[in-house]
């Protein structure tokens, strides 16, 4: 019996193996590769799934500067409240505790402080009306606070704020 | 002859065009996929390296700046003047020595691409690796900088240190500085 043609796309194994009175079971057999269409549809598929997870992975390498940014925060308070608190020991005539006065620490907006330009620093000081102790000779004492913000690489704005208290105590 | 030999046998896999088709788009497609995949491994490296930089960073000027809170009074010069015998400020190799409390004589410098802190007479141990640059400022008590290499009773009006440090590693540069009010020479009360 002559055989039909072999190179229809799609042709159905059952529909072969009707027509066919004998013949090798590797010619009803069908075929072992994928189709075009199957091929197709995986790489439409692989397309679609896999850009997302390599974005996935890149943004939560962006993300992996958050904690280096937040240290680098806390690096620049704490360079300015040593500086404050040299200012309150300052052997100098024109320091000491009564410089402790906002006026004296002038806002540093995000690119003023070189070398760290994402970040802004601001320093608030408040003389507590309650002396720290009593008699009240010398006894004040203020709140020195250092804030710093920046941009988290995702372009949330943080902040950090650092405290400490000075005395006006001279022993 | 035997019909079974050129019996036309179904093909099992692709015609060349099709395979030919087929390696193109997935050649377009892995070209595209691997820029992001680059550019993923890329950005691993660089956050990997930033933050190990940064670390060693914060490591080394944890310790300076506690070696430096407890450099002692120069007993001879002034009572709040501090122990530090020179200071060298030559931009990118700066280098200072210094008595701390307890009589201890400490050099730090930059040799090569090392930061070096010897401690009481002990050879330099390494304190940083891969630096770039290394300066050192000093302000004196109304924290105007003191400018120039000194030495002896040079270093006497110096009340505070700011320390610079840049490390450089696999094209990744990380900076982090630090500064440091030197307690014994603190006036007044606290």
């Amino acid at each position: 019996m002559k055989r039909l043609c072999g190179n229809t796309w799609g042709r159905a194994a059952g529909l072969d193996f009707g027509l066919k009175s004998k013949g090798s079971l590797m010619s009803i057999r069908p075929r072992p590769g994928f189709t075009l269409i199957e091929t197709i549809a995986a790489i439409t598929i692989l397309a679609v799934v896999i850009p997302p997870m390599l974005w996935a992975v890149q943004e939560a390498q962006i993300q992996r500067v958050n904690p280096m940014l937040a240290s680098k925060a806390r690096w620049l308070a704490t360079e300015k409240l040593e500086d404050i608190i040299a200012d309150r020991h300052s052997d100098s005539g024109s320091r000491g505790y009564d410089y402790l006065d906002v006026s004296n620490y002038a806002a540093q907006n995000k690119g003023d402080i070189t070398g760290y330009e994402q970040f802004s620093r601001t320093v608030t000081i408040d003389p507590e009306t309650d002396a720290l102790f009593v008699p009240t000779v010398d006894g004040g004492y203020k709140t020195v606070t250092v804030s710093v913000g920046w941009d988290n690489a995702t372009g949330n704005a943080m902040s950090l704020a650092i405290s400490t208290v000075l005395t006006e105590y001279t022993p | 002859m035997n019909g079974r030999s050129y019996h036309p046998r179904r093909r099992g896999g692709f015609t060349l065009i099709e395979a030919m088709a087929t390696i193109t788009v997935l050649s377009i497609l892995g070209s595209m996929a691997s820029f992001l995949i680059v550019d993923a491994v890329d950005g691993y490296v660089e956050a990997a390296t930033s933050s190990q930089l940064h670390a060693e960073l914060a490591i080394a000027l944890d310790r300076l700046t506690r070696e430096m809170r407890k450099i002692d009074n120069d007993e001879t010069a002034g009572p709040t003047d501090p122990d530090i015998d020179s200071v060298t400020q030559a931009g990118t190799e700066d280098a200072m020595t210094w008595t701390d409390s307890d009589g201890d004589a400490y050099s730090l410098s930059k040799t090569g691409s090392n930061l070096m802190l010897a401690v009481d007479g002990e050879a330099a141990a390494v304190l940083l690796s891969d630096v770039t640059a290394f300066a050192i400022s000093v302000y004196n008590r109304d924290n105007d900088a003191i400018v120039g290499d000194i030495s002896g009773t040079d270093c006497d009006p110096i009340r505070r240190v700011l320390l610079d440090v840049t490390l450089s590693r696999q094209n990744v540069t990380e900076s982090l500085r630090s500064k440091v009010f030197i307690r014994s020479t603190m006036s007044g009360g606290g």
